[in-house]
This record gives structure tokens, C-alpha cells and sequence, in this order.
């Protein structure tokens, strides 16, 4: 069968009560958590993850994944409304769409943002469909060789373009890699940096890590944040997108979601990056650039798109490959893990049905949030209002819970505390967390498959660069880490030709 | 290593209040740790939110109060229904089987 005949079905499978109602959970959260300034998809997804994953199945990632778009789309609200963004990828709306709303037209710039988040949607998801089943098929006939390589390159983008120092990055990465290898030797079997403790012996649980990381850091580093502002004025029966808006959108949607799709497949990038790109793409084709800034709703409806196309493409990596390529997909391998699940490209071969179920209900929950995001926007916008001394205290009491329920031990809230108090440090002192929670996860992986080569070969560490897959995965790894450093001598190289030949 | 010996300028830098705010989450997220056996994770989260919500904002404005005490009161009471008794987590239980 077809993808899209698999997907057809995946749709009808996941309209049941429980997946639905799960889906409406998980998309109400999400918007919720994306309009609220400082909390995150990945903060959101890492507080929900207990949560969810107590849900089970098909629910349970239903739910992570509402979480995760239903930000996306929850974010522009606030940009919109308020000229504060959500979360880092709805920056780009707050560009076009709170002038426009300062101009009296708050309701046609928040409908262009939902039309606009529904089109990048669903051009992701048909992208998703599409493209997951053939590179999962590819990625049947790697080996642990091949496995090493595209993790060895996942890692480096991350860390190289994750953020804009890569020292930083590589130094969050090789902590990850140590914290990765407390616990039993997967292979040998002596134990590793548990300093005597018995709870250690299974390693870190990388969800309660998360929930740390993402979760208690973002709230900490938000403590004060109230807002003061006043909402700009808008009326519930102009939020519906104009016909005349999306006609003349319609290259900036098209743009913005194909932007977005092909930036958040790419690991270490992510949905913030995609967003500015479709803006500055948008506003390059654009007749009348000149009125970009001012509030048109062009200048709303790229970013837009390009924000949630990227939001499904993302999970393209972690689902075929079993790599997350950014901070909310790493929290969702994580929800996979503890449902017992192994992303990766057996996964298409395993568990099938269970896939194109999880897919379906990705569709269900775009149409959703269309229609929720028009009814409780109203809503979302007074939640602004709401002190943090009185929703931090429920968020934070939601996190003691659920870290309780994963392990169902006080030993989860002492970690997280310690990941959370880690993590604060590593945002102030600019160091990117993404990598060191990637290394966490990836690093036991690509030890195992490193050694099983080793084995495999007996020793010979040219096995690595023999086989021609592996060899073309480590050459782009060799490019994506010099690339950099040959773009920076060449800069500094300019002037002092510019000087010379003067 | 830059950043730790203070060669490079943080954005954001946190403020000695803000500081000090933290902290205090850290001390209040460890009592939880610590009283939870004893009290049962319901009674703690009920004095944990309260806590934290004077630590966000230390007022004993009796306008913020009749907000945070119903929320400090209900909240966790509803969190232990909902983990406890639908989703069958075996949540710490204290005096009055909460």
C-alpha cells in the first residue's frame, strides 16, 4: 500500500475515543505552554512526558505530539496580541503580526497565522508520509558501521550549528557522552561512574534528565515573568482567515512550508532558524519589501508555515533513524523509550500499524488545533494575565507527580533536581543543552555500535571508512565540521587582501 | 572555560534576588524529597505550592493569598486523584490517607 493509503488508514485507526481524547489533551497543553512566555515545546513535552507516557500506546505519543505542534501553533498568540513571543520560533510573527494587530487588525493576523500554521502543517505531515517509509527501508540495509556514521554527523551538526559557539557545543556533548555512560558497560558489563549507588547501575533515566533540563530550567530562568502589557483589541469573528489574504499568501505559505520541511529535517537547526529563513526568503521575492515590518500578513504567513512544517519534518530523522535532530524530539525518543519502543527503521518493519496510527493522529490533531485555536484564543490570551506565583506553583507540583511516576521513586525528583540546577548553569554560561541531552541519548548508542564494529573486525578501524555509505556520511561530517573554521579564515583572509592590493 | 573564568560577557545574567529566588525553589523542591516518605506526596505538594508561590512573589497580600491557598489546597488533591486513582501510580500516602 501507498503511503497515503497508509496514512488514510492510520487516520481511521486513530479516531477512537481514547487517541482522540488524548490528542485534544495534548493540543490543548500545547497551546496553553505555547503561549505562555518562557515555556517551550521541549519544556512543555519534557514537564507532560510522565503524563503522557502513563496514557500508553498510540495515546501516549498522540499526546507528546499535540503538545509539540499545539506550541507551535499557541506561540504566535502571544506575538501577535502582545508583541511578546511565545517561543523562540514565533519571533519571526511578532515582526509583522503585532504591528498589525497595533493597526486594529489583531483578528486577521492571527487568522493568517493558523491558516499559515495549518498549510506548513500539513505540508510536513504529507512530507512525513511520504518520505518516512522509503528512508526508514534505506536505512534497513545499515550496519553498525553506517549507524556510527550518521550519528557521528547527527552529532556533529548539532553541535556545530546548534549554537554559535561550537566549543560550547562540543564540550555539553562530550558531558552528555560521560553522563551516558554511568550505569552497567553495555557490552562488558562492569559498572561505570554509579559511585556505589544501586539506583545508578541502570544509568540516568534520560526522560527524568529531560524533564530536568528543559523543564525546571526554563521555569527558573522565567520566575518573573508577568505580563504587563496590554492585549491589543480583537474580535472573535475576524479571526477566520480571509479568502483574499491566503490568494495573496499563497507563494509565502507554499514557501514557508517547503523552507521550513527541508531546515527542520536537518539535525541541530530547528524550527527558529527555519522561521527566519522563510521570513527573509519572503520578504527577497517580495514586489514590496519595503512594507515588510510594517504588518502584512505575507510577514506572517512564512514564518508561520515554516514553524510547523518544521515541527513534523523534525521527527523525520527520529522515527526512520531513530536520531533526534533537536531538544523536543530527543524528549519524545525518550516518551518512545519508555513505551518500549526502538525508533528506528525497524520500527516501520515492527510495529507498522502502530507508526501510521501515531501519523493519523498527527493529521486529526492539525485540524484540530485550527478549530481550538480560533475558540480559546480569547482564552490563551488572559492566561497571559495569570501571575506565575500562581501557575508556577501548579506546573512545578505537575512535575513532582509525574517525575515521581516514572520510576515510581523520590529518586526521579533528586535527579531532576540536580539536572534542573545543571541546567541552569549551562544557560547562563551560554552552553547549548541540546547537545549534551543528544549525547546522553546517542552516546550509549553509538558506543554499542562502535564496539559491535570493533568486534565485528576484529580490531581494524578502517572498517569505517571502507564501506562507501559510511565513508560519504564521514566526509559530510568532515565538511559540516570544517566548513566553519575555512568560512572564518576566509573572512579574516578579505580584508587583508582588501589591504594589500589598496 | 571562557565564560567560567569570567573572560566572556553572559547575556542575561541572573540578579542576587533572582538568585536567591532559586535557591529557595532548590531548598523547597528538597523538602519535598525529604518529607514526602512522612507526609505522603499529596500534604507535601500542598505546602510545596504554597512555598513556591511565596517565593515567586514573597506578599502576604490577602488578595494573593485567597488565590494561592484554594490553588495550594486543590491542585495537589486533584493531581493525587488523577495519578493515584486513574492512572494507578503508587503515590506516597500520609496521615488521613492522603
Amino acid at each position: 500500500m501507498d503511503a497515503f493509503g497508509l496514512l488514510f488508514e492510520g487516520i481511521q485507526n486513530a479516531a477512537t475515543p481514547t487517541t482522540l481524547l488524548a490528542t485534544l489533551f495534548g493540543v490543548i497543553i500545547g497551546l496553553l505552554i505555547g503561549a505562555l512566555p518562557g515555556l517551550g515545546p521541549s519544556a512543555g513535552v519534557a514537564i507532560m512526558l510522565p503524563v503522557a507516557v502513563s496514557l500508553g500506546g498510540v495515546p501516549a505519543l498522540a499526546c507528546l505530539a499535540g503538545i509539540y505542534y499545539g506550541s507551535m501553533f499557541g506561540g504566535a498568540i502571544t506575538s501577535i496580541l502582545l508583541g511578546i513571543p511565545g517561543d523562540p520560533p514565533s519571533i519571526m510573527t511578532v515582526v509583522d503580526g503585532h504591528p498589525l494587530a497595533k493597526k486594529g487588525e489583531a483578528g486577521r493576523a492571527l487568522g493568517m497565522s493558523v491558516f499559515g500554521s495549518f498549510i506548513g502543517g500539513l505540508v510536513g505531515l504529507i512530507g512525513l508520509a511520504t518520505l518516512s517509509a522509503p528512508i526508514a527501508r534505506a536505512a534497513l540495509a545499515f550496519g553498525p558501521t553506517e549507524m556510527t556514521a550518521i550519528m557521528v554527523l547527527a552529532l556533529s551538526m548539532v553541535s556545530v550549528l546548534g549554537g554559535r559557539n561550537a566549543i560550547k557545543g562540543f564540550t555539553a556533548l562530550a558531558i552528555g557522552f560521560w553522563l551516558g555512560m554511568i550505569g552497567l558497560d553495555p557490552i562488558a558489563g562492569p559498572v561505570r561512574f554509579t559511585f556505589g549507588s544501586m539506583e545508578l547501575f541502570d544509568g540516568l533515566d534520560f526522560s527524568v534528565v529531560a524533564v530536568g533540563l528543559f523543564g525546571l530550567t526554563a521555569m527558573f530562568t522565567s520566575l518573573n515573568e508577568n505580563v504587563t502589557k496590554g492585549v491589543a483589541k480583537f474580535e472573535l469573528s475576524a479571526l477566520f482567515p480571509r479568502v483574499k489574504d491566503a490568494v495573496r499568501s499563497r507563494i509565502d505559505l507554499l514557501q514557508g512550508a517547503v523552507t521550513g520541511f527541508f531546515v527542520g529535517v536537518l539535525p541541530g537547526i530547528g524550527a527558529t532558524a527555519a522561521t527566519m529563513m522563510a521570513y527573509a526568503a519572503s520578504k527577497r521575492m517580495s514586489k514590496t519589501p519595503e512594507k515588510y515590518g510594517t504588518g502584512i500578513v505575507e510577514g506572517i504567513a512564512a514564518p508561520e508555515a515554516a514553524n510547523n512544517s518544521a515541527s513534523y519534518s523534525s521527527m523525520i530523522p527520529l522515527f526512520t533513524l531513530g536520531i533526534p535532530g533537536s531538544a523536543t524530539t530527543a524528549v519524545m525518543m525518550g516518551g518512545l523509550l519508555m513505551l518500549g519502543l526502538q525508533p528506528g527503521p525497524l520500527l516501520f518493519v515492527n510495529n507498522g500499524d502502530f507508526i501510521w496510527t501515531v501519523f493519523g493522529s498527527f493529521w486529526i490533531g492539525n485540524v484540530m488545533l485550527v478549530f481550538l485555536t480560533l475558540l480559546l484564543t480569547p482564552l490563551l490570551a488572559s492566561l497571559l494575565f495569570i501571575s506565575t506565583a500562581i501557575l508556577y506553583p501548579m506546573v512545578f507540583a505537575i512535575i513532582v507527580f509525574g517525575v515521581f511516576s516514572i520510576g515510581n521513586s523520590m529518586s526521579g525528583v533528586t535527579i531532576a533536581l540536580l539536572a534542573g540546577f545543571f541546567g541552569l548553569i549551562l544557560i547562563k554560561l551560554d552552553y547549548p543543552p541540546v547537545p549534551l541531552v543528544l549525547g546522553l541519548i546517542l552516546g550509549p548508542m553509538l558506543e554499542r555500535n562502535i564496539r559491535r564494529t570493533q568486534i565485528q573486525s576484529q580490531g581494524d578501524v578502517l572498517v569505517f571508512v571502507e564501506r562507501p555509505i559510511a565513508l560519504t556520511l564521514f566526509v559530510l561530517t568532515a565538511i559540516v565540521l570544517l566548513l566553519p573554521v575555512a568560512m572564518k579564515l576566509l573572512r579574516k583572509k578579505k580584508p587583508l587582501l582588501a589591504e594589500t592590493s589598496s | 572555560m571562557r565564560s567560567l573564568l569570567g573572560c566572556e560577557k553572559l547575556a542575561n545574567a541572573l540578579t542576587p534576588r533572582d538568585l536567591g529566588k532559586i535557591a529557595l525553589l532548590f531548598v523547597a523542591l528538597a523538602g519535598v524529597i525529604v518529607l514526602t516518605p512522612y507526609l505522603g506526596l499529596a500534604l507535601t505538594g500542598m505546602g510545596f505550592m504554597l512555598a513556591v508561590g511565596l517565593i515567586i512573589r514573597p506578599t502576604l497580600a490577602p488578595a494573593f493569598l485567597v488565590r494561592l491557598l484554594p490553588c495550594a489546597v486543590l491542585f495537589p488533591l486533584f493531581l493525587r486523584l488523577a495519578f493515584g486513582e486513574w492512572l494507578k501510580i503508587p503515590v506516597p500516602t500520609g496521615p488521613f490517607g492522603l
